[in-house]
């Protein structure tokens, strides 16, 4: 993107952060978000003609957090004319109360954007549209960027946001005062629906890999561990998005082909994000409570410290396996970890680990990193026939082509 | 072993938005990136889409004499819109496939294997097929 000349321009650009904010503190006070977004837009909308005529204000964000008050107090206004609800009025009050039009500085707001991420990932809200409502009302985004970014039709994602917006002002959520216990409670949800909005599987095969919504569970990461720095668990999200994303430009070579963890070049991993990740760890032990998400992290940074010093610690990543076994069981998790005892107890133990899986869970033989692995430790053992057989068959479960290529080497 | 992954989805000017130019020219792109994934799989077999009801024609002798009409107009909101035909070695292999396949965002996929199929002039059976050189009948785990 390049830097706009247009001072209009550029302040508008820079009041996007505030768009979340100036969103959640309207949509606070009646947890009508479609309403406190069309707010915005009027006050957007205002704000190029007003802008351009006349300079960017002092403060952009408050200018706009007041415009697009106002553009909303109409609304309340008239549906209290024609209802005569009392209730308008005091909705009003309740948002303009010890707000002094005269400086909106918008550190000086009250920030909701917790609450309106709580409220995005309400249980009564269908799992697959909470990251779909979070981009949209916490960073503002379109339903034609959402869709862009996850690959969906626009129309799907227009048809989900509608019907969820519906949801929560049906719900009567609203979210300005809530229990902070409550506000707790939820957290799981928030953080469930951020790194799923990241680790998506991208309901297509495309040819080449997408960057998806990397940018922006990225931002929610660190929005959330900004919001909520004592949980240990918040850091640890931060913590997994930013050393994942770190190494997502190492996931293929110069030539499109697939490259394993393993087999990656450090110095290809990003510098920045993989500090940012370390730093997020850090938080996690100073919080004193390892989660999921702090055991996910974890593993994954002595993954990569292994591969950059050339010695890796299996032992000290078996005992953080087990303990993610015990707070967030799955699949993905034993088949990793039965790789991770190859490595401490040697290829029989890992793949007996692997058999004893297969007899537990009837889905291992269609999942796909379970034959990988499987391939791998038959090699290691000289099994090659059978770590042939092991092979096509994880090949026969991929559709990637990257991936699928990478597999069939050496294959006849 | 042959799967039809078959597609149903709303009619055009169903109910809901209609999709708009950009929303054709996005779904036709991921469709094709999945048409070029099944062809480097080299599971390929045949892919239509189909037009939609209302430029359909049936036929049937079910009366004794030959009868061509239009249609059929069921008023099912959801239609038969298109059928992918993959070779595949079993079910778990194909329903990977269709977990791909980009136009679940708006409509389902029904996967069925083939009981017999017309290949090359004659009638194939799945068990018929040759298999793989070095393709082990038994999974190692014995499943």
């Amino acid at each position: 993107m390049t830097e706009s000349a247009d001072p209009a321009e550029r302040a508008m650009i820079l009041s996007q952060d505030g768009w979340g904010r100036i969103i959640a503190l309207i949509a606070a006070a009646d947890g009508d978000i479609a309403g406190a977004e069309d707010a915005l837009s009027t006050a957007l909308e205002r704000a190029v003609t007003a802008w351009r005529a006349h300079g960017p204000p002092a403060n952009p964000e408050g200018w706009l957090y007041r415009v697009a008050l106002n553009a909303r107090r109409d609304v309340w206004r008239s549906a209290a004319a024609r209802t005569s609800t009392p209730l308008d009025e005091e909705t009003i009050d309740r948002i303009d109360g010890g707000t002094d039009p005269a400086h909106h500085d918008p550190d000086a707001l009250p920030d909701r954007r917790l609450e309106l991420l709580a409220a995005c990932a309400h249980p009564d809200i269908d799992p697959p549209a909470r990251p779909l409502l979070m981009l949209s009302a916490v960073m503002g985004m379109t339903a034609k960027q959402i869709a862009a970014a996850m690959a969906l039709p626009v129309a799907t994602v227009s048809a989900r946001l509608t019907r969820a917006k519906k949801r929560i002002a049906g719900l009567g959520v609203a979210f300005g005062s809530p229990d902070r216990l409550d506000l707790e409670s939820r957290l799981p949800d928030v953080f469930e629906t951020i790194y799923g909005a990241f680790a998506i599987e991208w309901a297509q095969a495309a040819a080449q890999p997408r960057e998806g919504m990397i940018g922006e569970a990225l931002y929610l990461s660190r929005l959330v561990a900004e919001l909520c720095p004592g949980d240990g668990e918040s850091h640890g999200l931060a913590a997994l998005i930013h050393l994942s994303a770190a190494r997502f430009p190492a996931r293929r070579s110069g030539d499109g082909r697939f490259v394993p963890l393993t087999d990656q070049y450090p110095d290809r991993w990003d510098g920045t994000l993989t500090e940012a990740g370390e730093r997020h760890l850090a938080w996690v032990h100073r919080c004193g409570h390892v989660g999921r998400f702090g055991l996910e992290a974890a593993i994954q940074l002595l993954h990569m410290a292994g591969i950059r010093t050339g010695s890796t610690d299996w032992p000290m990543l078996l005992r953080l396996h087990d303990d993610l076994a015990q707070v967030a069981p799955s699949l993905g998790g034993s088949v990793s970890r039965a790789a991770i005892l190859a490595e401490v107890e040697g290829p029989e133990t890992g793949l007996a680990a692997l058999d004893a899986l297969a007899a537990d869970s009837p889905r291992l033989s269609a999942f796909q990193p379970a034959w990988v692995l499987r391939a791998h430790l038959l090699t290691r053992l000289g099994r090659t026939d059978e770590a042939a057989t092991a092979r096509r068959r994880a090949l026969d479960l991929t559709t990637d082509p990257a991936e699928r290529e990478y597999l069939s080497v050496g294959l006849t | 072993m042959r799967y039809s992954l078959i597609f149903h989805a709303p009619e055009p000017g169903a109910d809901g938005p209609a999709p708009t130019e950009e929303d054709f020219q996005e779904m036709m792109r991921l469709m094709d990136d999945f048409g070029q994934a099944l062809t480097s799989a080299g599971v390929f077999v045949a892919w239509e889409m189909l037009a939609p009801h209302s430029e359909t024609k049936t036929v049937t002798r079910r009366t004794g004499e030959v009868v061509i009409e239009d249609g059929p107009f069921a008023a099912a909101k959801e239609a038969l819109a298109g059928i992918v035909v993959i070779d595949v070695p079993d079910i778990e292999a194909a329903l990977a496939w269709a977990e791909k396949f980009p136009g679940t965002s708006y409509g389902t996929i029904e996967v069925r294997p083939a009981a017999t199929s017309f290949v090359d002039g004659t009638w194939t059976r799945p068990g018929d097929e040759p298999t793989r050189p070095g393709d082990c009948p038994s999974r190692p785990d014995g499943s």
